[in-house]
């Protein structure tokens, strides 16, 4: 698993925001209106994603990236 | 100078996207008749608004076969008909709306459509807009005119053609 | 290692003075943003409606003219003194041109915030595009003129050190970043005359009350005629820290040296003759010459993305250097944690997402859906309130420790401020287009109104409003953030090495450009002859058709008795409204009393 620096983290982290926000328009064009509520699931479920990868990277190290800073 | 291949293709590419831009809105105003805002109006002097033949008497005009001229007059902080008196135009009509200000710059915005046009004195902004089906649209004015301007809106009717009769018009 | 300050002291100082105005501008301006937000999505009231277009005022002056525009003075006499490896010509010229601009902004300010204590009899509630025949107080346009002319004596300055520079370097090539200044510099000549002569001929002297009258389609297409180049005199220090910083902060550096030389005399040539596309539902105003603007406008579209390619190129570049490979997983191997790079980075992003709002807003024909709504400032709060503040807020990472030869007080503080500024920015702007196409109008105290609701496609409109508060909120932190940020790093010690402050050579050096790009008497002849053919016929038929002078006379911002009456009178809706309605109107007339004596 490549590892992301916290720089990284934090930045995908706020890419994020966009598509959550942007999420239920899109659905709206294709016809389905989704409530409020899930915009934050949306956006919870990409930051679990995100978390995820940002954890494993940091567990298994399996080559040396750490130059990424 | 040296430019790189791939400049050059982006170069072709972002030249390809303006020309397309510029084709899309010269369709606009040839194929699909989107006229501008422009110099037809004319001008009018701002401080001899009710020497004018028709501004005098601000509303609704008939000129032909389901046409009709709508002349507004946008004031600190009103348009007059619009705000006190809602515009009257009948359904399933031709309307050119003539709008002038007798004091500062006002804009003038048929909410949710794009009828939308500056009111600007000595100025008279003309747009012609097709009416529908009878429903009642608001108006709002855009542009800052001063300490009371969020409170410079109106209405416009569009009224069904049975129910349209003549003391609706101003001739 | 010396760095900016140990070899420029005296320049260091003005630089860290123009910065010292401009984060005291930002900070001010923020604030009354923030209440702005609050107020106007109702959440929260703390000022009255009429007070509200006092604040906007300010906004609007300190955020778009005096922070950016002292920044740029700043950014630009770094460049010029870094560039040239030369003192400035004169330093006791450029203090002058300092306390021209500093004097002229606080006579303006001082006459926008008097608004706000009725005791003084002085008002300058006109907004930053003061439209005639609104009337603002007279210290309001002299300080305004003032600040113009100390931007034209900065100019002055910079090719006066310019013209001692070719005298020891007969057959050099201008330097990039003193060749970016200078291009600058000569738009911002050419588009300032407009708005000088509005200003000096026709608003002060009206205001003082040697002319009764003013054509107010006159005054207006004279500020648009300087209105949208000063758009590009805000972008162009952004666009000299992307070609010549960021790719250095990535790890590279610049791609093409001519290409950029190019990028910035089509900024000369095209950044004028466009500002009818402002006044494209302006009447009396013909159609031929709307569409001539929009061409131009189209065309302009063309340094933007050149840039894009090779800012993107040289970051691309700047990645590989550092060990990133594939066709995209090269971008994780950026310095993502500098806040420098991810702030000019996250900017030029957001720029691309504004570049194509504001190609809408081109857009002839569709500008009728979004002219003077919302969609309005939530784009240009990505251009100018993301691409350049942003950029501004990042390069001060990078710059105020060669100024100030101390280094920053917190980067991780910086990174997190830097992305909280595009969060709160993604949340404010995209909720303020998507408000416009519904037809909310900008510039509106209270934009809920008592005949009709907006409809949206999508959510709701509480929707939208939440989001406009809630991304003005994070950008009002992101702000508190910068400063502590900047002042802290003032209050540290000296260091040696601030900072790395060396920019490499670019890939393709200045060698490969034309030497016609050097030339900038022939740039400027063209860019007058343009602007001539896209502005003669349509000021001479303005003039033609009402005068010179108009005959419009001032008009205050704040109504009398009489008029309190009669705009009162006149919110009652007709009674044939739907019944519904007719319980309303008395709350509007209160309001509207209640407003108006306030305003008095």
């Amino acid at each position: 698993m490549r590892q992301l620096s916290p720089g990284l983290f934090l930045v995908l982290v706020a890419f994020t925001i966009p598509l959550a926000v942007e999420f239920r328009t899109v659905a709206g064009f294709f016809g389905f209106d989704l409530p409020f509520i899930s915009m934050i699931l949306f956006e919870v479920v990409l930051l679990a994603i995100l978390t995820g990868v940002y954890v494993l990277g940091r567990l298994t190290p399996d080559e040396d990236t750490a130059t990424t800073s | 100078m040296e430019i790189h291949r791939y400049e050059k293709i982006w170069l072709a590419g972002a030249l390809l996207l303006i020309v397309g831009f510029i084709a899309t809105i010269s369709y606009g105003a040839v194929g699909a008749g989107i006229e501008m805002v422009d110099d037809d109006g004319g001008q009018i002097e701002p401080n001899a608004i009710s020497d004018h033949p028709k501004f005098s008497e601000p509303g609704t005009y008939k000129t032909g076969e389901n046409e009709y001229d709508v002349y507004v007059v946008a004031y600190q902080f009103a348009f007059d008909p619009g705000t006190s008196d809602p515009i009257r135009v009948p359904a399933n009509s031709e309307v050119t709306f003539h709008i002038t200000s007798r004091d500062v710059v006002h804009g003038f915005e048929i909410v949710g459509t794009n009828a939308n046009t500056m009111a600007i004195p000595g100025q008279v902004a003309t747009i012609t807009v097709e009416f529908g089906e009878p429903t009642e649209y608001g108006l709002l004015c855009h542009e800052y005119c001063g300490s009371a301007h969020h409170a410079m809106e109106g209405s416009i009717q569009v009224v069904p053609q049975s129910q349209w009769n003549e003391s609706m018009v101003v001739n | 290692m010396a760095t900016f300050v140990d070899r420029y002291p005296d320049e260091a100082k003005v630089v860290q003075a123009s910065f010292a105005v401009a984060f005291i501008a930002l900070g001010i301006g923020a604030f009354f943003g923030l209440i702005q937000a609050l107020h106007r999505t109702n959440i929260l009231r703390v000022i009255d409606s009429v007070d509200y277009y006092t604040l906007l005022t300010a906004h609007g002056v300190l955020l778009a003219l005096v922070f950016t525009i002292f920044f740029l003075v700043g950014v630009f006499t770094w460049a010029i003194a870094k560039g040239f490896e030369r003192p400035l010509p004169d330093i006791r010229l450029t203090w002058a041109w300092f306390g021209l601009m500093t004097t002229g902004t606080v006579l303006t300010a001082v006459a926008i915030l008097a608004g706000l204590v009725p005791e003084i009899p002085m008002s300058a509630d006109v907004l930053y595009t003061f439209y005639a025949p609104l009337e603002a107080h007279p210290a309001f346009y002299i300080g305004l003129a003032m600040f113009i002319v100390g931007t034209w004596m900065a100019g002055a300055d910079w090719f006066l050190a310019y013209r001692d520079w070719r005298g020891d370097n007969p057959d050099e090539r201008i330097p990039l970043q003193p060749f970016m200044v200078l291009t600058t510099m000569i738009m911002w000549y050419v588009s300032t005359l407009g708005v000088a002569v509005a200003v000096v001929f026709f608003l002060i002297p009206w205001s003082l009350g040697l002319i009764e009258t003013v054509n107010p389609l006159l005054t207006r297409t004279l500020f648009w005629y300087f209105g949208h180049p000063v758009v590009y005199f805000w972008l162009m220090p952004a666009y000299l820290l992307w070609y010549t910083v960021l790719p250095k902060l990535a790890g590279g550096r610049l791609f093409s040296d001519p290409l950029a030389r190019v990028v910035f005399v089509l900024f000369v040539l095209l950044s004028t003759p466009v500002g009818i596309h402002h006044q494209y539902v302006d009447p009396g105003i013909a159609e031929g010459f709307k569409f001539i603007a929009m061409t131009n406008t189209m065309f302009l579209l063309l340094p933007s993305l050149l840039t894009a390619f090779t800012v993107v190129a040289s970051v691309e570049h700047g990645a590989r250097q550092r060990g990133g490979e594939g066709y995209l997983s090269w971008l994780g191997a950026l310095p993502w944690r500098d806040p420098a790079f991810a702030g000019m980075a996250l900017a030029g992003l957001m720029f691309a997402a504004g570049g194509f709002s504001g190609m809408v807003n081109a857009g002839m024909n569709i500008n009728y859906l979004v002219h003077n709504t919302l969609w309005v400032p939530g784009h240009f709060h990505m251009t100018v309130g993301t691409a350049v503040a942003l950029t501004m807020m990042a390069g001060t990472y990078w710059l105020l420790p060669q100024i100030t030869g101390k280094t920053v007080y917190s980067r991780p503080i910086g990174l997190f401020q830097v992305v909280l500024w595009f969060i709160g920015m993604v949340f404010m702007s995209n909720a303020m287009h998507r408000g416009g196409l519904l037809g909310i109008p900008r510039r509106t105290a209270e934009p809920q109104y008592q005949n009709f609701d907006f409809a949206a496609a999508v959510g709701s409109v509480g929707e939208i409003r939440m989001q406009i508060a809630f991304g003005g909120l994070l950008l009002f932190l992101s702000v508190v953030f910068f400063l502590f940020n900047v002042a802290a790093t003032w209050a540290e010690d000296r260091v040696d090495t601030p900072v790395d402050d060396t920019i490499p050579a670019p890939l393709s050096p200045p060698s490969g450009a034309p030497l016609i790009l050097d030339n900038l008497a022939l740039w400027t002849g063209i860019a007058v002859v343009l602007v001539v053919l896209a502005y003669t016929l349509p000021l001479a038929s303005i003039v033609t058709d009402s005068g010179l002078l108009g005959s419009s006379p001032g008009f205050p911002v704040a109504i009398s008795l009489e008029a309190l009456a009669e705009a009162a009178a006149s919110a009652l809706p007709h009674v044939s409204l739907d019944a519904a309605a007719g319980l309303r109107p008395l709350d509007v007339a209160a309001e509207a009393a209640e407003t108006l004596e306030v305003s008095r």
